[in-house]
């Protein structure tokens, strides 16, 4: 989207007053950016969770084990890194708002590191099955993809400046809203894991959505 | 505060009120704070002012066409000059694809400049002296004491043991040969 390519007067003094003329007819019923944003996050999530249903499937006794720590632990930390990375993101499409890297994401890191600190449970960092690891990984990947691009959509209504760093934003929301889905399959409890594996998987996508960036979101 | 965030602020708010006149004030004070930045950028650079005015403008349409999303509550300069910044990188990186895209020559005009290059630094000389090997041995001695070693037509006539008109008849119709020999090599 090059507005203004062809046919560029060649007088920029002709141009302002061209530009002028149109002064007060910008508010043309537009959805804001941070309503579409919002509509998109939350397709994402429903994405998401479809997908991890049909790939894995709810783990067994999911009703009983949504009541315990070991489950609500990783919601939690999923939903305070995706409310960070929400922030980051809507910044991002701000022009000229700082990023506040530490503030968004502090609360999410401090919750985990907590929680790795004080876990007892003994659960190891290699998961309860051999293929824990990849499959954890991968079905989080798979999960966050449709959630990426729905988030680099929801950007180009903003106004990106700094396309790679705003593309790895949209990256660590889709990754975040796809961990958040695996949880409801993930037979793999313990802070350990969590911290690690999740937060792998989150950096694979957040790395795509850098590298997808500056394609998707040039304007 | 700094006074042109306040009245650059007040501009954008008049504009949303359908205010031309103040709108097309800021724009036009916008444009020459950008020219003046972007021109001593391209300096640097070496690029011209051509390019300078094509990237004001399309900051300019790039801020107009985006100027509903701007929030009154938030400053002004800063929401400018990270569009300004985007829009500048972005223009600059398309002049350095067509500035490379006009340089670069296909590899067939690669390699023939290679081999040119290679005979320029055999100084010429020898080319001329190929060419001069095609001609009669009449004519190929009247150039060289002429037209290399430079004697006039009175000293080649007395050299070559002929006269005057003989050597300037000779000289011309070699010269032409030559511009033809040299022609066709250039075509073939």
């Amino acid at each position: 989207m090059r507005q203004g390519k062809a046919a560029r007067p060649v007088r920029t003094d002709d141009l302002i007053q061209g530009l002028a003329m149109e002064a007060g007819q910008s508010r043309a019923g537009r959805l804001s950016f941070e309503l579409v944003l919002s509509l998109g996050i939350v397709a994402a999530i429903i994405g998401a969770f479809a997908i991890v249903l049909l790939l894995a499937g709810p783990r067994p006794g999911l009703p009983l084990l949504a009541q315990s720590w070991i489950f609500q632990f990783k919601v939690i930390a999923m939903v305070l890194l995706a409310g960070g990375a929400a922030w980051l993101v809507r910044d991002a499409a701000r022009p000229g708002a700082p990023t506040r890297l530490g503030g968004a994401l502090a609360p999410a890191l401090l919750f985990l590191a907590a929680n790795v600190v004080l876990d007892r449970s003994g659960y190891p960092l290699s998961g309860a099955r051999a293929l824990s690891v990849p499959v954890c990984v991968g079905t989080i990947v798979l999960a966050s993809l449709p959630a990426l691009m729905l988030m680099l959509a929801s950007m180009r209504r903003g106004i990106p400046t700094r396309l790679g760093r705003a593309g790895f934003f949209a990256g660590l929301l889709a990754g975040t809203l796809g961990a958040l889905a695996y949880t409801v399959a993930c037979v793999n409890d313990g802070a350990a894991f969590v911290s690690v594996w999740y937060v792998a998987a989150i950096l694979i996508v957040a790395g795509l959505g850098a590298v997808a960036g500056p394609r998707a979101l040039a304007w | 505060m700094d006074s042109r965030e306040v009245i650059w602020a007040q501009a954008m708010r008049a504009e949303r009120q359908g205010d031309s006149a103040a709108y097309a004030r800021f724009l036009t004070e916008f444009a020459r704070s950008l020219r003046r930045v972007v021109r001593l950028r391209f300096r640097q650079l070496g690029l011209g002012d051509h390019e300078t005015e094509d990237i004001v403008q399309e900051v300019l349409i790039a801020v107009h066409s985006r100027r509903g999303q701007w929030d009154e509550e938030r400053p002004l300069l800063p929401w400018l000059n990270a569009i300004a910044r985007y829009k500048t990188i972005d223009a600059m990186r398309r002049l350095r694809r067509d500035l490379s895209r006009r340089v670069d020559l296909s590899d067939e005009q690669w390699s023939s400049m290679f081999a040119a290059s290679e005979s320029d630094v055999e100084t010429g000389a020898m080319d001329v002296e190929k060419l001069i090997a095609e001609l009669p041995p009449r004519q190929q001695s009247t150039i060289r004491v002429v037209g290399i070693e430079g004697a006039s037509h009175r000293e080649a006539a007395e050299r070559l043991g002929t006269s005057e008109g003989a050597v300037r008849v000779a000289f011309h119709r070699s010269l032409k040969k030559l511009m033809a020999i040299a022609q066709r090599r250039l075509e073939g």
